[in-house]
């Protein structure tokens, strides 16, 4: 699987989804709240777990993140990376489906922001949807 | 056969971690550039996407318009009446200004800026604007719109872009009244909830729909639109009341601000 990652196509799924996420959703819908970057990294974890170029392109990630949001330096890189420690830690004992934990991680979402923000929830929810098949029709590579 | 990724992790985690604590004792963001043309580019994209969606706004809202006809209506003449007012108080205050020596002006130089991104995620509201170190804008200027509604305060400054910290982050505090009365007290921002008004006794006036203005008893010049009471909770146990605030409605159109500089 580690072979057949497109790390190209990978960053421009990014850069689109960042451009959404900070300039046509808030400009346009009024969305303010910058999830969908946040969901593209745990979305990468779900979707091929914990592998080395999911952890160097996750880390590059969240350190321009850091750098664009002006975050203390290292502090989204340790939350990425010790999210990635987590699930491996749990998909070592347990077989976690994507979407099983996409689900999981947007009612987790629903329930900390109330359900008055029920639309972040839904977004989270349709980023992982959008960024799975993104992955499996742009970035992975094919056998046959 | 496929390496097992826990090595690589760990040492990733403990550069992470190292990274993190010295970027608690040294400036390493300030390192960090972007380049002026993407800046610009990405302030004229954001402001063009958002004058495309107060078009649409105002389409969704055609619905509306007799009943804001005859809200502006009554607006204006109120407005009219408070203006003839003003007037004779204008005369008043320059007569006593001019007795007094005291300065007409504050002083203080301002800075036009483009916003081209939000960050309004969980741990904390901000957006950033183009205009940086080279610009003269430094920590603690106040920005503001043009309708003079308080965006929030400039909280890290790079050389070509700041930060500024929204009035509804946690960390933003400012000291506000109601307009047109003596309730005063410390609005501080609350995330998805807006804003809260605390140290509001019970017997304080105020109801839902007062707007909140600044006293200048702080860092931030006086009068300058806060928000609008959402909803006031009395609790006959408590000393004070729960006033949630709605920051003014201006701001949902964010694109160009002003920069009020502390220096001049």
């Amino acid at each position: 699987m580690t072979n057949n990652i497109k790390i190209l196509n990978l960053a421009l799924i990014f850069i689109a989804i960042f451009l959404i996420d900070g300039l046509i959703l808030p400009s346009i819908f009024g969305f303010r709240e910058s999830i969908m970057v946040l969901v593209f990294l745990v979305a990468m974890i779900l979707n091929w777990g914990v592998i080395i170029p999911v952890l160097g392109v996750g880390s590059i990630i969240s350190l321009f993140l850091e750098f664009f949001w002006k975050m203390p330096p290292g502090s989204l890189v340790l939350m990425f990376l010790i999210a990635a420690l987590i699930f491996f830690f749990i998909s070592s004992f347990f077989s976690v489906k994507r979407i099983v934990g996409a689900s999981i991680l947007s009612l987790c979402l629903l329930s900390i922001l109330g359900y008055n923000n029920f639309i972040i929830a839904l977004e989270a929810f349709a980023t992982f949807g959008v960024c799975f098949t993104l992955f499996d029709r742009v970035v992975e590579v094919r056998n046959s | 056969m496929i390496k097992s990724p826990l090595k690589p992790l760990v040492v990733l985690l403990l550069a992470a971690f190292i990274i993190f604590i010295l970027g608690n004792y040294m400036p390493l963001g300030k390192l960090w550039t972007i380049p002026g043309f993407a800046v610009d580019s990405l302030s004229y994209l954001f402001g063009r996407f958002n004058s495309f969606h107060k078009f649409a706004d105002q389409i969704r809202q055609w619905r509306s318009l007799s009943i804001q006809n005859e809200q502006l209506l009554k607006e204006n003449s109120d407005l009219l009446a408070g203006l003839s007012k003003l007037d004779i108080l204008e005369k008043e205050n320059d007569f006593l200004r001019k007795t007094l020596d005291i300065k007409q002006q504050t002083g203080k130089g301002i800075v036009y800026a483009q916003v081209f991104n939000f960050n309004f995620g969980p741990g904390g509201y901000n957006l950033l604007i183009n205009k940086g170190a080279i610009d003269g804008v430094v920590k603690d200027d106040v920005v503001i719109t043009e309708e003079k509604v308080l965006v929030g305060v400039i909280d890290e400054i790079s050389e070509n872009f700041s930060r500024v910290l929204f009035l509804s982050d946690p960390k933003f505090k400012i000291t506000a009244k109601v307009m047109g009365g003596i309730t005063a007290g410390i609005a501080k921002g609350a995330l998805t909830e807006g804003m809260y008004f605390d140290l509001i006794a019970k017997e304080d006036e105020i109801k839902e729909g007062d707007i909140l203005i600044s006293t200048g008893n702080d860092m931030f010049p006086s009068a300058l639109i806060v928000g609008t009471v959402a909803h006031v909770e009395i609790n006959e146990s408590q000393t004070f009341k729960k006033v949630r605030i709605d920051p003014a409605p201006a701001i949902k159109y964010l694109n160009g601000v002003i920069i009020i500089k502390r220096n001049p």
